[in-house]
């Protein structure tokens, strides 16, 4: 299945065009109170998500939620991470990878899960996407060792990372590998190299972006956190970014139809427009 | 970026912060580990506020950590802000109807940015998750019940 094509930006929009490239997630940059509406909010969505995390019936699953509005780029989910339990009636916890507050690195945290939805997201909306049992018990072998998770994590953060070079890395695209050391049965996937190599293998789609010039000029010289100097220049130079995204990964495990099974929870709050 | 980076410090800071600052928790409160105590923001998230139903002025009856179910659905004022070693804050809060007095150890940042002061109204709002502690539409603290609880928690993966 072919990942969206998004259309360009103007070049005038660079700085808006910026902060919403697909697979941002982070701690807020500013040290402000946060509003009675917003914690109520965050710990709804968190309950519900907690409701369909056991209602599915496992200990693992990949979580994502909607913290920007990314429809200009046909996306919905901009950001997913590995929700985790010890075992039934253990807390549920979210592993994710989150870039260091717009610095150029990143670091994997173990968040709960109304934490997922407490910086303010563009709708409290999620996605859970449930592993067929095979690939849920090595996950959960994988969550239960940091050792793994943190061979498979590169701290230099980029928004746009591209999927197939290990310079930089995306909070999706940490997941994707992370996934991807579960499911090859066919070889052991020990790097990032081997997971990627994997997923080409496998056939993975990244999603395509047609991100100009101009724009990659502004978020190269106004954000510490987005950089395109990975991608190949055939790539770069016609503008077609390439990026793990929430919806690319979603039309792969469901093309591997071995039984990923997909629900989406309508949050209590709507986007406001 | 260095201001960004010195605020990834803060957070790591408050949540220290708020650790030495635990309250005695009575049965069915919060069970925090103190690596899992937290600060999301300016937001603190604190054990059982400690409540003293009359003002213990002589000292022999002194503050006990109270029942949450004491303390919720009033409003409270302001009653005085102590501050105390490492940027926390003790508040004390007057209950407007009852009487009852409590006081909830807060980052100083909280007290900060909400702008509170003595005088300040607090209101105490109970919710399926626990109990808010609210001034200005803004949360000061949250005191999770278990439910609550099992939400909450921010803390970078081990190395090992």
């Amino acid at each position: 299945m072919k990942a969206p094509v998004a259309r360009a930006l103007a070049a005038t929009a660079l700085l808006a065009a910026c902060c919403t490239v697909p697979a941002h997630a982070g701690r807020s940059c500013e040290e402000k109170p946060i509003s009675q509406k917003s914690f109520t909010d965050a710990l709804s969505a968190g309950l519900a998500l907690q409701g369909a995390l056991d209602a599915a019936g496992g200990d693992v699953a990949l979580v994502a939620r909607q913290g920007q509005d990314l429809s200009k780029y046909r996306l919905k989910y901009s950001h997913a991470g590995l929700a985790f339990r010890a075992g039934p009636g253990q807390p549920w916890r979210i592993y994710e990878l989150l870039n260091d507050c717009g610095t150029a690195d990143s670091a994997l945290w173990v968040d709960g899960l109304a934490n997922f939805f407490l910086d303010d997201p563009f709708t409290l909306d999620a996605l859970v996407m449930a592993p067929p049992p095979k690939v849920a018990a090595r996950l959960k072998e994988a969550l239960s060792d940091p050792a793994v998770l943190h061979r498979l994590h590169g701290n230099k953060y980029n928004m746009v990372a591209y999927p197939f070079a290990t310079k930089y890395q995306n909070s999706n695209q940490w997941v994707l590998e992370v996934v991807a050391s579960a499911e090859a049965s066919d070889i052991r996937v020990r790097s990032r190299e081997q997971a990627q190599a994997w997923l080409k293998m496998a056939g993975y789609q990244p999603t395509e972006m047609q991100i100009g010039p101009m724009t990659r000029l502004g978020g190269r010289m106004f954000k510490a956190n987005i950089a395109f100097d990975d991608h190949p220049s055939a790539l770069r130079f016609s503008d077609r970014i390439n990026a793990v995204t929430v919806d690319s990964m979603q039309a792969f495990l469901q093309a591997r139809d071995e039984g990923w099974t997909m629900r989406e929870l309508k949050g209590p709050r709507q986007a406001e427009n | 970026m260095t201001a960004n980076a010195a605020f990834r410090a803060a957070i790591v800071a408050a949540a220290l912060t708020i650790t030495t600052s635990a309250l005695a928790r009575p049965q069915g409160q919060s069970t925090f580990t103190t690596s899992e105590k937290i600060s999301i923001g300016t937001l603190s998230i604190v054990g059982a506020p400690l409540v003293s139903v009359a003002a213990s002025t002589n000292g022999d009856s002194g503050p006990v950590a109270g029942s949450v179910a004491v303390v919720t659905g009033g409003a409270y004022v302001v009653s005085g802000i102590v501050e105390s070693i490492g940027g926390a804050v003790e508040i004390l809060l007057s209950s407007v109807s009852s009487g009852v007095k409590l006081s909830v150890k807060i980052s100083g940042k909280t007290v900060e940015a909400i702008g509170m002061s003595v005088g300040t109204t607090v209101s105490v709002i109970s919710e399926t998750t626990g109990t808010l502690l609210v001034a200005s539409g803004k949360v000061v603290a949250f005191i999770p019940n278990a439910l609550g609880e099992a939400l909450l928690s921010q803390k970078q993966l081990p190395a090992q």
